[in-house]
């Protein structure tokens, strides 16, 4: 039985109780709905892309190619391989190799890091598997290769830089070259 | 403040305040948790997403599912999956047939609907994180197969 509100009167002076029954049910409901709806893992997404072809009209040449960035990354099970050169002369080739545990795919970033802050308009990269690397692992080189921290000193490609959290824009358009018939 | 009547005609009371309290924190953390975004989707059962720091967050429910013994379609169920890879009989040219054919039709009915027809198709896969590369291959060609060129991996945000 709910109590009502009681007043006392002693001696001339009042003291009011509060009925805190009200709040206790709407707190329960509140607990009910919210826990029926609480996601407790955070769902989030990888976007890559795998090699077509298309239909469309070839772009018009241009009078004089574009001297870009061509980054290709060879992901096995035991050693990241991370090539890049230039599309015109000097093509200046590089290869690095590095081991797939954390500090390996942490020098692997610091590698990418290294070559975006050269050339800041590349944005995009092949990323070649091998059929036994794990499900995981491939994830783990997905995220070193398109996400920055703060610590990275790099300004994404739009510009802004990221701020504690890790933010695309290293090279946020990745394809998966071995996805072929 | 409840109270009850005793043998002895005392009133005792219970002191609910602390319930309160509780309550309150409980809320607060659950509060917190509460999710806005406008595609709410569960895990499916028989899978483990893989971790990943990203910050993007799912924005369409994965049409193919690859759990830990079965792989779905829009729901519906193609194949049973034994160990890390799909029976040789179900392949052709690498990719899998059955997959090929039910992504056809789900690419003829996105097409129905596009505005921009000339649009590459996008897909949302939701895999499990123990699977190696070889099927996620297969998958992909299927796809790639079926018109669709670019892939939303889902994952399991990091706390960190």
């Amino acid at each position: 039985m709910k109590k009502q509100r009681k007043i006392i009167d002693v001696g001339g002076s009042s003291s009011v109780e509060l009925n805190v029954m009200p709040f206790i049910d709407i707190f329960s409901l509140l607990c009910t709905f919210l826990l029926f709806s609480a996601v407790f893992i955070s769902i989030g997404i990888l976007e890559v892309q795998v090699p077509f072809l298309t239909n469309a009209a070839p772009p018009p040449e241009k009078k004089v190619p574009k001297r870009e960035l061509v980054v290709n990354i060879h992901l096995a099970k035991d050693k990241v391989t991370l090539n890049s050169n230039f599309s015109q002369p000097p093509e200046n080739k590089q290869k690095e190799d590095f081991p797939t545990d954390k500090k390996g795919l942490q020098d692997f970033h610091e590698a990418l890091v290294r070559l975006k802050n050269d050339n800041v308009d590349a944005d995009s990269a092949t990323l070649m598997v091998d059929d036994d690397v794990v499900y995981q692992l491939m994830i783990s080189t997905l995220d070193e290769i398109k996400l920055i921290v703060a610590k990275d000193k790099v300004e994404n490609s739009s510009g802004e830089k990221a701020l504690g959290k890790r933010v695309p824009g290293l090279f946020p358009k990745v394809v998966i070259g071995n996805v072929l018939l | 403040m409840a109270s009850v009547a005793s043998n002895n005609g005392d009133q005792i009371e219970l002191n609910i305040m602390p319930m309160l309290d509780i309550f309150s924190i409980l809320i607060l953390f659950l509060l917190m948790s509460f999710s806005t975004d406008p595609v709410n989707h569960d895990v499916s059962k028989g899978l483990e997403l893989a971790e990943s720091d990203t910050v993007q967050s799912l924005d369409e429910i994965p049409v193919l599912i690859l759990t830990k013994n079965e792989l779905l379609v829009n729901d519906k169920k193609i194949l049973d999956i034994a160990g890390d890879d799909v029976d040789a009989a179900e392949l052709s040219q690498g990719a899998i047939s059955k997959v090929y054919q039910e992504l056809l039709k789900v690419a003829e009915v996105n097409k129905r609907f596009t505005k921009d027809k000339s649009k590459p198709g996008q897909l949302t896969m939701e895999i499990d994180k123990k699977y190696s590369f070889k099927i996620i291959r297969r998958l992909m060609l299927s796809a790639q197969q079926a018109e669709f060129v670019s892939f939303k991996l889902m994952v399991a945000k990091s706390q960190s």
